[in-house]
């Protein structure tokens, strides 16, 4: 749906990527596959998320969150990656800080994946295909608790 | 291969491709083959591991994986370039993802690797010691092949 | 027997009688008792009369209809189908070149039915006479004067009521020693191949099977079951229906049903100790082609008796069926007692019984191919794989024995079809009561 921006409507819903002082929300996405990358990307700026940054593998996402922080919001986490799988990566993040709020997001869904990835301190958990409304759903009931 | 595989790479294939490409996508008569398949231009390919041993190849010509990933980027591609390798492996990981998420709730134990690409004109993925399933699927961007090779790990 | 026309044995009978009391005069008048050695068959052919033993005579028939044979020798008529047996016809007027001319009576000529060797042959003949009893001493030796017949297929000649009968020898004309038998006999051969090719054609055809040395005399003796149950007197035209009929008469006992309490105790007394010979407690099994999985889980059961721990996989390549066999439902009533209805099933809803789930757990159902045997590295101590001949080409089915060998360990054990005839240097075949059981050397 293209926003009518030349008729704003009255009562038009801020967008789920802004605090309530107008600020963006900062993420950073954590996925090996560019096209998961630029999906993500596509769906958070319609709702006027800032991506900070992004990182292919787990280690790297280690790094850009140590880089960022404090002025990370939310992480968007793949498991299935390259050098360092995301729990790993997961673990090592909520060790760093415990109030760090990651979001999985994996093509995998098992049930004891989800479990582990939970109990390990992530916030949610996305099964691929992305879904643009489920994805903004999970997001925002995450950045926003 | 056992028959409880069958269904779950058939129906994740389906609905994978159905909610990332286009709605519209035909089955054909699933099949079987020794693995030695002409690859027609691409092929994607994601490794099972676990209780068994196995990969799940998706072969596509050229001309349908770029219109594939045309779909799935919202944009016209037109040439193998790194997003269209991304997109057609992430479309990959995402059927046998889904499959094996579904073979868990079923009770079997996989797991699976990253996927990779192959793209050339005259590909052969020659595996004859492993029967494969072979489903032909039809798009309006083409059609395609998901070809399913399962081996049992703990049955030897 | 409606195809037993004309020529009746009444008729004959009569002849006889007159004939008999008229020498029974002769031997009133000479007091003395004629012994006779033998009976002979008289007919005509032009104005010349033949004479044939009645021992060689099977029987007598009057038809007017013979299926010809394309390309078959000019005295060859054709073939005719007698209660499914396919006999060739044999025109004796062309077959010894007697250039005679007759008018084929409108009711069908006359057919002897000759028994030569164990092979029927049938031979026309212008007019069947009488039968006479014969003192061979009475026989004399054929002369060379007596016209076109050559003197090696004539026993020699009797003179009966001042006429000249030409006594043939059946055996030497179309018996083993002559060169005529190869050239009518291979011809018979041929002929009866024919006609059996064309019905087989067809039920591979219609059945969508194959039919070849491994299972080639099942179907013959089904063709003749087939030929004799319709009265089938030309080339046989199957239609679907009777191609699929004949196709599960193929079939092994209880394809499509549990085994039953005999195949049960049979199993158990001749194949089980086979097995624990090369099996403990442990034992791999796959039922190849294993369709709806009665045949599997039957295996299952029999097995899981003896050994401990069963490793089955079935396979078909029928995705329909291998379908169905994963959790099969059955009637309670096709649950035989050596089985365990309540032990082995649960009753879903009135009569319906569905095997238990970690008992279906326990075979591995698979869909598979068995023409891609080769690409599995499994080893099996039995390999159950009846009937398969009739879903490959002969090829195909050869390659096929030879894996199955390669995933048999060595005197495992392979179970065919029933009416499968496996010929390989790597198996022994066993005399099974209910199987048919081969033992890898």
């Amino acid at each position: 749906m293209k926003s009518t921006s030349d008729f704003p409507t009255i009562n038009a819903k801020i967008p789920d990527g802004l605090k309530d002082d107008g600020s963006k929300y900062r993420v950073l996405l954590v996925d090996d596959s560019i096209f998961v990358k630029k999906q993500l990307q596509q769906i958070l700026l319609s709702q006027d998320y800032e991506v900070v940054d992004s990182a292919g593998d787990g280690e790297e996402a280690i790094e850009k969150y140590k880089e960022h922080y404090p002025n990370i919001d939310l992480v968007t986490m793949d498991i299935t990656m390259p050098k360092m799988d995301g729990i790993t990566a997961l673990e090592q993040i909520m060790a760093f800080d415990k109030n760090a709020r990651v979001v999985m997001i994996s093509a995998l869904g098992k049930e004891e994946l989800v479990k582990k990835a939970l109990l390990s301190g992530a916030k949610n958990f996305i099964i691929k295909p992305l879904d643009r409304v489920k994805v903004l759903e999970r997001l925002a009931s995450v950045v926003r608790k | 291969m056992r028959v409880e595989y069958i269904n779950p790479f058939v129906e994740s294939a389906m609905s994978v491709l159905k909610s990332t490409v286009s709605e519209n996508v035909k089955r054909g008569t699933p099949k079987l083959s020794t693995s030695i398949n002409n690859i027609q231009g691409v092929a994607i390919i994601v490794g099972l591991a676990g209780q068994v041993s196995g990969r799940v190849v998706l072969d596509m010509s050229e001309e349908t994986a770029l219109n594939i990933a045309s779909s799935m980027n919202g944009e016209r591609l037109d040439s193998l370039d790194e997003l269209v390798s991304a997109t057609l492996t992430e479309l990959g990981n995402m059927i046998t993802g889904n499959a094996v998420t579904k073979l868990h709730e079923l009770g079997f134990k996989f797991d699976l690797t990253p996927p990779a690409l192959f793209a050339g004109s005259n590909l052969r993925l020659t595996d004859s010691k492993v029967e494969a399933l072979v489903v032909p699927l039809e798009l309006e961007e083409g059609s395609l092949c998901i070809n399913v090779a399962i081996k049992e790990n703990i049955y030897k | 027997m409606s195809d037993i026309k004309g020529m009746d044995f009444n008729y004959l009978m009569q002849n006889q009688q007159k004939i008999n009391s008229s020498l029974s005069i002769q031997e009133r008048d000479n007091k003395k008792i004629i012994e006779y050695d033998s009976k002979i068959v008289s007919f005509r052919i032009g104005n010349q009369f033949y004479g044939i033993d009645i021992m060689m005579v099977k029987e007598i028939l009057c038809e007017k209809k013979f299926t010809p044979i394309p390309n078959a020798l000019d005295f060859v008529r054709g073939v005719f189908n007698l209660r499914g047996e396919i006999i060739p016809i044999i025109e004796l007027s062309r077959l010894f070149h007697l250039d005679v001319e007759y008018e084929v009576p409108k009711e069908g000529e006359s057919v002897i039915i000759l028994k030569v060797e164990n092979l029927l042959i049938g031979v026309i003949v212008e007019e069947i006479m009488q039968v006479f009893p014969i003192q061979n001493s009475n026989i004399q030796p054929p002369s060379s004067l007596l016209g076109s017949i050559n003197e090696e297929y004539i026993s020699g000649i009797i003179d009966i009521e001042k006429r000249l009968y030409v006594i043939l020898d059946t055996e030497a004309i179309f018996g083993n020693k002559e060169k005529a038998k190869k050239e009518i006999l291979a011809q018979e051969s041929d002929l009866a191949e024919e006609v059996f090719m064309y019905f087989s054609n067809q039920v591979e055809e219609l059945g969508g099977v194959h039919i070849h040395s491994v299972n080639k005399n099942k179907f013959r003796k089904l063709y003749a079951a087939y030929v004799k149950e319709n009265n089938v007197k030309d080339m046989p035209k199957l239609t679907k229906d009777d191609a699929d009929k004949i196709v599960k008469q193929f079939y092994s006992v209880n394809t499509e049903g549990f085994w039953n309490e005999k195949q049960y105790s049979s199993f158990k007394n001749e194949i089980c100790p086979l097995l624990k010979k090369v099996a403990s407690s442990e034992i791999k099994g796959i039922d190849i082609g294993c369709g709806n999985g009665y045949e599997s889980f039957s295996l299952y059961f029999i097995l899981q008796e003896t050994f401990s721990n069963v490793q089955l996989v079935a396979t078909d390549s029928n995705l329909g069926a291998i379908s169905n066999a994963s959790g099969l439902e059955v009637d309670g009533n096709e649950i035989p007692n050596w089985m365990g209805a309540d032990k082995n099933f649960i009753n879903v809803n009135g009569n319906r019984y569905k095997i238990k789930k970690e008992i279906n757990d326990k075979i591995y159902f698979e869909f598979h191919d068995a023409k891609n045997l080769s690409s599995d590295d499994r080893k099996f101590q039995i390999i159950v794989a009846r009937d398969l001949s009739l879903f490959m080409k002969e090829s195909e089915y050869v390659q096929f024995i030879k894996d199955v060998a390669e995933h048999l360990v060595p005197n495992g054990i392979l179970i065919v079809g029933d009416s499968e005839v496996i010929t390989s240097d790597t198996f022994i075949r066993m005399e099974g009561q209910d199987f048919s059981v081969l033992i890898k050397k």
